[in-house]
């Protein structure tokens, strides 16, 4: 009991310290409310704008080399799918939209998104798998071939770099905020 | 709505300030994280519906803030603003003090270096477990334990 008494009371002095002392100036409020400082928010919707771009050009990519217009709509419905997942993972994490609310409710929320994230992957490398063998036997193969290898390989890359993303950014930032929160609800048991 | 939020972070300039400190390393990582608490409150003060009382939602949003831009293993360089405070030179017997505690607190895991700002701050379990998201009992159940952590530690 005493160490927390004498926590109080070095806490108080740190009360009495920041009392005396001018902490914000005008111009730190400024920046902030001009949003001068560079937040999440923004870089979210570059994202989102960089997401609508790779979006239409991709696709615009494909029409030129000649794919069949089945296999069009088949990868627009696709890449569509795979936008709305990546910002429904990260977007919470991204926009910082959940800071208001418990510590818990954010982990609770952050849980649903690992499992889901989880359930994601099962999906979608099946997925990239049939995609990847019908573009390779779709019509206009033969006379775009080296197109086409550049595609594959640039997808391949992208993949990488995409899984790694959502692995270590997104995932892991969330499953440290979840064993936190089990450690924390440990002692209602 | 620019003035009242100017009050608004002007009237708990403290709170934001002490939670920021202590989930600091150093003089950087103070000016770091109250700028983005700082930016994180103006982002949300539109939504502010006053359901919770004012010095909640700071408390609120600064933890959330720090424990969120703690578990980042690479923060973002951003335009980082001066500031007129730094507790971590400062000689005098207040600061020493608040460097001890901070240095206390520092060990102990995140979410209980939470629990006990808010305990410091004189909060009620109610609003301690309003803020945190679990039930004041177990507000009382994790602080017992804290206490205990905190008597093995020195």
């Amino acid at each position: 009991m005493e160490k927390m008494e004498e926590m109080r009371a070095q806490f108080e002095a740190l009360n009495r310290k920041l009392e005396r002392q001018n902490i914000i100036n005008e111009r730190m409020m400024r920046q902030v409310m001009r949003g001068r400082v560079r937040t999440a928010k923004r870089q979210y919707i570059i994202s989102i704008c960089g997401g609508i771009y790779m979006l239409t050009f991709g696709l615009w990519s494909l029409y030129s080399i000649g794919f069949s217009m089945l296999f069009l709509s088949a990868t627009f419905v696709l890449m569509v799918v795979c936008f709305c997942v990546v910002f429904y993972i990260g977007g919470d994490v991204l926009t910082g939209s959940l800071f208001d609310r418990p510590m818990l409710e954010i982990a609770e929320r952050a849980a649903e998104k690992v499992r889901f994230t989880r359930r994601w992957h099962k999906v979608a490398s099946p997925l990239v798998v049939i995609w990847t063998t019908w573009l390779c036997c779709d019509r206009g193969v033969e006379d775009n071939l080296f197109r086409i290898c550049a595609l594959v390989v640039c997808l391949v890359i992208y993949g990488i770099f995409g899984w790694n993303f959502t692995q270590k950014s997104i995932v892991s930032g969330y499953e440290a905020l979840i064993r936190d929160i089990e450690d924390l609800t440990a002692t209602q048991d | 709505m620019e003035k009242d939020f100017e009050r608004l972070v002007r009237h708990n300039k403290t709170t934001i300030y002490s939670v920021c400190y202590m989930f600091s390393r150093d003089e950087d990582d103070v000016a770091d994280l109250f700028q983005e608490v700082l930016v994180n409150l103006w982002e949300g003060f539109a939504h502010f519906r006053k359901q919770s009382s004012e010095k909640t939602w700071v408390y609120r949003i600064a933890l959330n803030t720090c424990i969120s831009m703690q578990r980042k293993t690479k923060r973002r360089k951003a335009e980082r603003l001066e500031m007129d405070i730094n507790l971590f030179s400062d000689n005098d017997e207040d600061s020493h003090q608040s460097e001890m505690l901070r240095k206390r607190i520092q060990r102990l895991q995140p979410f209980d270096r939470a629990i006990v700002l808010l305990w410091l701050e004189n909060i009620s379990y109610e609003e301690i477990g309003a803020i945190v998201g679990i039930s004041a009992q177990n507000v009382g159940v994790r602080l017992y334990r804290i206490k205990e952590q905190l008597k093995k530690m020195d």
